[in-house]
């Protein structure tokens, strides 16, 4: 309705102008020029940027919705059949696989946004939609930050206070509720700007923001969140956390160094490929927020540059579980063995007696479980 | 409301269906709107036109809010060569071509 408020007004400022002048065509002079021949002043058309993306992006949503849901679904069911995986770092693990799971599932809406060119779904979707969009986006964000944090209070800090690690670790379960609390906060406004309506004759669902105030502000705004909760804090806490935590265990006598070290920088440098050009792009869409005589060229190569630079940061969902769960030596224990007692369960349904009986008992695997949990519980690396 | 004043920021253009009932005499807006499809990378106006176009060129008008997907405000003036031109909503020409247009609708 804001909308329609802003554009009767802007009519009534025409109509009352009108009425104050005498009002002819004979104000536009002899008008010998043909037609309009400034070619320059003209919309600035994004056809071809939407004839791309119309292609592009639903095939690239839907590769990584089905990738993202498969490796997320195992983490899950992982996580859900063993209850001893929950003692470490897991908690994080399990919840950001949530958060990822829900992210992709709003993808094919808008692979069919950008095949159709139209919102074609209700109103109500399009809030719901782009809320769990951004509310997940941020808490995957926020979920990398405290994993980093986490990591760097059981590896730098236990060496200095064991009661501030065990302390620290006991608030896992809190701090995962406060991480969701948070993003749907900072992600509230979702809910209420974004709308189904009416752009250059298409349904659109897209944030539009009171018109009385000053509509740049309100977007910068939204961008400066943006970029802060999705990638500046998750960045300065990963950098410090990691950094620190490379220089410890340079320092440590551990055989198993220096895979922790690969892992660490795999993580890092995942997040910078993944985060660093979609944000660049924000970054320059903030720059020019509102500026007049901006080229149309530049919009267009703009709009291509997000369309890619997008999907990557959409990728890293799907590479969450190999980098955080699958590459840990007592997950990939836990995950085998779920494999190995639901193909066994399988079999034993359609064949009676196979050499799965054995494996498929509760005692084998518990002392399997108790085996590599002591192991390695000296780190919060599932590694 | 006023009857006089537009509801939508379409006038003449109020709706794929209403195109060419509404509007018998504009054809040619039909090839000016004919690929439209919008979906994040939206048609913009990114500045306005520093010249007058006089209104028995154009034939039709839409509005770009700066609150909705695109930045500034502006009024898009639909030209009979298919043109899309940037008027700046303040220019006095803008606002006595705009009130010429709404007269010509409500007539037909």
């Amino acid at each position: 309705m804001s909308g329609l408020t802003l554009s009767s007004f802007i009519f009534q400022e025409l109509m009352n102008f009108s009425n104050n002048y005498e009002l002819s065509e004979d104000y536009f002079g002899s008008a010998n020029n043909s037609d309009y021949p400034f070619e320059e002043d003209t919309l600035c058309s994004l056809q071809e940027v939407r004839k791309f993306s119309g292609l592009f992006l639903p095939i690239a949503y839907s590769l990584i919705c089905v990738s993202g849901l498969l490796g997320n679904i195992l983490v899950v069911v992982t996580f859900a059949f063993y209850k001893k995986a929950k003692s470490m770092t897991d908690v994080y693990l399990l919840n950001m696989a949530i958060a990822d799971i829900l992210f992709v599932l709003t993808l094919p809406f808008w692979a069919v946004y950008h095949a159709t060119g139209e919102w074609t779904f209700s109103n109500a979707m399009c809030k719901l939609i782009r809320g769990i969009y951004t509310i997940n986006f941020n808490c995957g964000m926020l979920l990398l930050t405290f994993i980093s944090i986490d990591r760097y209070v059981a590896i730098v800090q236990a060496t200095k206070s064991f009661r501030l690690r065990s302390r620290t670790l006991a608030h896992r379960k809190l701090i995962c509720f406060v991480v969701w609390a948070v993003s749907i906060l900072i992600s509230g406004w979702t809910f209420t700007f974004n709308e189904k309506y009416n752009v250059q004759d298409s349904q659109v669902c897209e944030p539009r923001y009171p018109p009385a105030s000053e509509p740049i502000k309100w977007k910068l705004l939204m961008l400066g969140l943006q970029l802060l909760f999705g990638f500046f804090i998750p960045l300065v806490f990963m950098i410090f956390c990691y950094m620190f935590i490379v220089k410890t265990l340079v320092q440590a006598q551990n055989s198993k160094r220096h895979k922790a070290i690969r892992v660490i920088i795999a993580v890092v440098l995942v997040f910078l490929a993944c985060q660093i050009p979609h944000n660049v792009v924000l970054l320059v869409t903030a720059a020019n927020l509102g500026k007049i005589n901006r080229s149309c060229s530049s919009e267009k190569l703009i709009g291509y540059t997000n369309n890619i630079t997008e999907v990557l940061a959409f990728l890293h969902c799907c590479l969450n579980p190999v980098l955080y769960a699958f590459v840990g030596q007592k997950f990939r224990n836990y995950f085998l063995k779920i494999m190995k007692d639901l193909w066994c369960v399988r079999r034993k349904q359609t064949s009676q007696g196979f050499s799965c009986s054995r494996l498929y008992s509760e005692t084998f695997i518990s002392r399997q479980n108790s085996e590599t949990i002591d192991n390695d519980n000296a780190s919060s690396f599932t590694m | 409301m006023d009857p006089i004043i537009p509801q939508k920021s379409h006038l003449c253009l109020t709706s794929k269906r209403e195109l060419f009932s509404a509007c018998p005499t504009l054809p040619s807006l039909k090839a000016i709107l004919a690929n439209k499809d919008s979906a994040s990378s939206f048609d913009c106006c990114l500045r306005y036109t520093a010249h007058v176009l006089h209104p028995k060129f154009i034939v039709g008008f839409t509005q770009q809010l700066a609150n909705e997907a695109c930045d500034i405000n502006a009024i898009i003036f639909y030209t009979k060569k298919k043109l899309a031109v940037c008027a700046d909503p303040k220019k006095k020409w803008v606002k006595q071509a705009v009130h010429i247009l709404s007269q010509r609708v409500k007539k037909m």
